[in-house]
C-alpha cells in the first residue's frame, strides 16, 4: 500500500472499537484494495458486494430458496454473512436495500423470513462512494450515515506516491498475493475485549462532550453531533490508543478521532456551505477553540 | 486562600479601567452640555432666570422696539447699538415675554461683541468655519466670496447662530477695510433686527397681547419702524413682512375683538438652579468614591467574582495553570510549561503532545529534555501510572530544562 498508512490505521481501529467505515473518495484510488488488504492482513473472512440500484435486500441478507432435489425451502445466506463487508458505492443501492443493510450494521443480526441470525464477530462494513456522483445515486440520509463510526476521506497519493505505484504496480499486486495474515479472528476479537478496557479520564469524557457540544453552537452548523457521535468519539479513541501500545486515551486520541468520527455527522447551513466552508474545517475550529482539559 | 495583598493588587487593577473609564465618561458629559446641532435650542440656561406667569409690560416693550428700529434706520453706528443699555433691558423683556430663543440670541449678539480675536475663533464649533477664519486672520483678508459663504453656511442650516454671529464678529476684527466694515455690519445689524422682528412677531401674537395694548398708535409705529428697517434690506424676508402687515390690520381693529383672558402658560419647572452640580469640584470625589467601593466589593468577593468571570470568559481568559493534582510529576510538567511558555507560546486548546512538538522544532536543543518530562507526564495524568521513580527523574530534568532555557 502506497500512502495508505491513515486508512489503514483508521479501518483497524474503527474494526476494534465495533464501528464500520464509509470510505468517500474519487475512482482509482484504491479504495477496494485497502479493505481487501486489512481483511487479508487479519485473516478475516471477506465478502463483496457491488450496490446497483436493482440490487434487493435478498440480496445481500439472503433468503429461503426452493431446493427441488429436496423439495423444500433451505436457506441461501447473503454475503453480509462474513467478516469484513465491502459494499462498493453504497450510494448507488436503492433506498430500500441501504436499508437493510444498515440494519444489519446496527443490529449486528439480520432477520430472514422472520427469522433471526446473528452475524458472526468481528463484523465490519467497509463502504465506499464517489462523492462526485449525482446521477443515478440515492444519497445516504443523515440518520444512516450515523450508522458509521468513521468516514475516511481517501484522497490522491502525492506525485512521488504516484510515480511509486505506477513504477511497481506489478510488485504491488504480486505482493498483495504474497500478503500473509499478522493475526487471526481470536486475536481480533481478544483485541476488541482489551480496547473496552483502555483507561479513559473523566476529564476527556468532560471534553469528548464540551467538544459535540460545541459542535452544535458553531455559527455554520445546521445540526450538530448527536450523542452517538460523542460514543463513537470515544469508541474510536480508545482503539486509537489501543493501535498506538497505550492502554489509556489521552487528549490526542479524541483529536485524532474528531474528523473521522465527525465529518459526516455535522450538516452546515447552506450559505456557509456555498461559502466554501467544509465539515472539516468546522472540526478544525472546534479543535481550536475547545480547552483541552487541564492540568 | 490568596495573598491579601495579591488581592488588593488585583482589586486595584481591575479597578484602574473602571477610574480612566469613568473620568472619560464625565469629561465628555461635561463637554457635551456645550456641543450641539447647528441651532439646537441652547438657550436652556436662561429657564433658571424665567418666572412664569410674569406679565409682560407691552407698552414698555413697544417704546423700546420703536426706538431701537428708528435709531437703527437712522444708521446708527453697530457700536453703539450693541453697548445701548436698552438692548439688554429689551432682552429681558423678550425672556419676560416667554422668547427665550431670540432672547439668546441677542444675547450671543451683544457679549461676542466685547470679545477679542481669539476668544471669538476659538468658540467657533464647525472646524471648516474656523479655519477659514483662521485662514483670514493670516491673511487679513476678507472677501465678499467669504462673506458669501459664511452666509451659505448660515442659511443651509450647516453652521449654528452662534458660530455666524462669532464668525462676522472675527472677521470684523481682521478688517482692515472700511468697505467691509461697513458690509459685515450690516449683516450684524440684520441678525440683530430680524431676531427683534421676530421675537416681536412672537410676543404680540401671544393670546390676548393686542387686548392689552390700548395706545394703537405705538403698534403702529413700532410696526412701521420694522417695516422700514425690513425694506432697507436687500433681501426682505416675506414671512416678516407677511406677519408685520396682519400685526398692523390687526391692531387697527383689535378694539372690537372681545377680551379673553387666556392664563399664561407658564412652564411648572422645578428650580433648576438646586439641581446644578459644580462637576469640576465634586468629579474627583464621585470617581474616588466609586473606585473605593468597587475596590472593596472586589476585595470582599474576589472568588465569587473570579469564578463568575472564569464562567463567561472560559475560552477568551488565559489558561489557568493551577495545580489541582498531588503529583510530583504533574507539578514539574506544568512548571516546565511556564518556563517555556515566555519562548513557546501554548494555546489552551493544545495537548501536551502538541505543545512538545512545538517546542521541539523551536528549541530544538530542550527536546530531549522536555520529552522526557511530557512522557512522564502523560503516563501519570493519563494513563494513572505511579509516578514512582519517575518523580526523581523528572525532577532532575527539570533542573536541566531550566539551564537550558536560560541558556537557550
Amino acid at each position: 500500500m502506497v500512502e495508505k498508512d491513515y486508512e489503514v490505521r483508521l479501518i483497524i481501529a474503527s474494526l476494534l472499537a465495533e464501528g464500520h467505515v464509509l470510505i468517500e473518495g474519487v475512482p482509482g484510488i484504491a479504495k477496494t484494495l485497502t479493505a481487501k488488504t486489512v481483511a487479508k492482513l487479519l485473516n478475516l473472512d471477506f465478502k463483496r458486494v457491488q450496490m446497483t440500484p436493482d440490487l434487493l435486500p435478498t440480496d445481500i441478507v439472503g433468503g429461503y430458496v426452493y431446493d427441488a432435489r429436496q423439495g423444500s425451502f433451505t436457506l441461501k445466506k447473503g454475503p453480509v454473512f462474513t467478516n469484513v463487508l465491502l459494499i462498493d458505492e453504497i450510494n448507488r443501492g436503492s433506498p430500500r436495500t441501504q436499508s437493510a443493510l444498515l440494519e444489519a450494521m446496527q443490529e449486528r443480526q439480520v432477520s430472514i423470513e422472520g427469522q433471526t441470525f446473528p452475524l458472526e464477530k468481528p463484523f465490519i462494513v467497509l463502504a465506499t462512494q464517489n462523492p462526485i456522483e449525482f446521477e443515478g445515486v440515492f444519497p445516504l440520509p443523515e440518520a444512516q450515515l450515523d450508522r458509521f463510526l468513521a468516514r475516511i476521506e481517501s484522497t490522491y497519493t502525492s506525485t512521488e506516491g504516484l510515480k511509486r505505484i505506477i513504477k511497481e504496480i506489478d510488485q504491488i499486486e504480486e505482493g498483495f498475493n504474497a500478503l500473509s495474515p499478522v493475526m487471526g479472528r481470536e486475536e481480533v476479537l481478544e483485541s476488541i475485549k482489551e480496547v473496552r478496557k483502555v483507561r479513559v479520564d473523566d476529564s476527556i469524557y468532560d471534553y469528548t462532550v464540551r467538544l459535540v457540544e460545541e459542535s452544535r453552537k458553531h455559527p455554520a452548523v445546521k445540526l450538530g453531533a448527536s450523542p452517538r457521535a460523542g460514543i463513537a468519539l470515544v469508541r474510536l479513541a480508545k482503539a486509537l490508543a489501543y493501535i498506538d501500545s497505550r492502554n489509556y486515551v489521552i487528549p490526542d486520541d479524541i483529536k485524532s478521532a474528531a474528523k473521522p468520527v465527525l465529518s459526516h455527522r455535522i450538516i452546515l447551513k447552506p450559505e456557509y456551505e456555498i461559502g466554501g466552508v467544509n465539515s472539516g474545517k468546522v472540526i478544525e475550529d472546534l479543535l481550536a477553540s475547545v480547552e483541552v482539559p487541564k492540568p | 486562600m490568596s495573598n491579601p495583598i495579591e488581592k488588593v493588587k488585583k482589586a486595584l487593577l481591575l479597578t484602574l479601567p473602571l477610574i480612566i473609564f469613568l473620568t472619560q465618561t464625565v469629561a465628555i458629559a461635561t463637554e457635551a452640555t456645550e456641543i450641539h446641532t447647528p441651532d439646537f435650542p441652547n438657550y436652556l440656561d436662561m429657564l433658571y432666570d424665567y418666572k412664569p406667569g410674569t406679565q409682560l409690560n407691552y407698552t414698555e416693550y413697544l417704546q423700546l422696539l420703536k426706538e431701537f428700529f428708528n435709531s437703527i434706520n437712522k444708521g446708527r453706528d453697530l457700536e453703539d447699538i450693541m453697548s445701548d443699555p436698552n438692548l439688554s433691558k429689551l432682552q429681558s423683556l423678550m425672556r419676560e415675554g416667554g422668547d427665550l430663543d431670540n432672547a439668546r440670541k441677542l444675547d450671543a449678539l451683544m457679549s461676542y461683541s466685547t470679545l477679542n480675536l481669539d476668544e471669538l475663533i476659538q468658540g467657533i464649533r464647525d472646524d471648516e468655519l474656523r479655519s477659514l477664519i483662521q485662514e483670514a486672520a493670516l491673511t487679513g483678508n476678507v472677501s465678499n466670496s467669504l462673506l458669501n459663504l459664511i452666509n451659505e453656511m448660515y442659511s443651509s442650516g450647516k453652521i449654528s447662530f452662534d458660530d455666524y454671529v462669532r464668525a462676522l464678529y472675527a472677521l470684523r476684527n481682521i478688517s482692515s477695510d472700511a468697505e467691509s466694515r461697513k458690509q459685515i455690519d450690516s449683516l450684524l445689524l440684520r441678525v440683530l433686527g430680524n431676531s427683534l422682528i421676530n421675537s416681536s412677531l412672537n410676543v404680540l401674537s401671544g393670546p390676548g397681547s393686542l387686548t392689552q395694548l390700548t395706545d394703537q398708535e405705538l403698534v403702529r409705529d413700532a410696526v412701521n419702524s420694522m417695516l422700514q428697517f425690513l425694506s432697507r434690506e436687500p433681501e426682505t424676508n416675506a414671512d416678516f413682512m407677511k406677519g408685520l402687515e396682519d400685526l398692523l390690520k390687526s391692531s387697527q381693529t383689535s378694539p372690537s375683538i372681545p377680551s379673553l383672558k387666556i392664563p399664561s402658560a407658564g412652564l411648572a419647572l422645578p428650580p433648576l438652579t438646586s439641581l446644578s452640580i459644580d462637576l469640576g469640584t465634586a468629579l474627583p470625589f464621585i470617581v474616588l468614591a466609586l473606585a473605593l467601593t468597587i475596590s472593596l466589593v472586589i476585595f470582599l468577593k474576589q472568588d465569587k467574582i473570579s469564578s463568575a468571570l472564569a464562567r463567561i470568559t472560559p475560552r477568551i481568559s488565559r489558561p489557568s495553570y493551577r495545580l489541582n493534582i498531588d503529583s510530583r510529576v504533574i507539578k514539574t510538567y506544568w512548571n516546565s510549561v511556564e518556563l517555556l511558555r515566555k519562548k513557546v507560546q501554548r494555546s489552551p486548546s493544545d495537548t501536551h503532545r502538541e505543545y512538545y512538538e512545538r517546542v521541539s522544532r523551536t528549541l530544538p536543543e530542550v527536546d530531549s529534555v522536555f520529552r522526557n518530562i511530557t512522557f512522564a507526564y502523560e503516563k501519570v495524568r493519563w494513563g494513572a501510572l505511579d509516578e514512582g521513580a519517575l518523580a526523581d527523574e523528572v525532577d532532575s530534568n527539570y533542573v536541566r530544562l531550566k539551564d537550558l532555557v536560560s541558556k537557550s
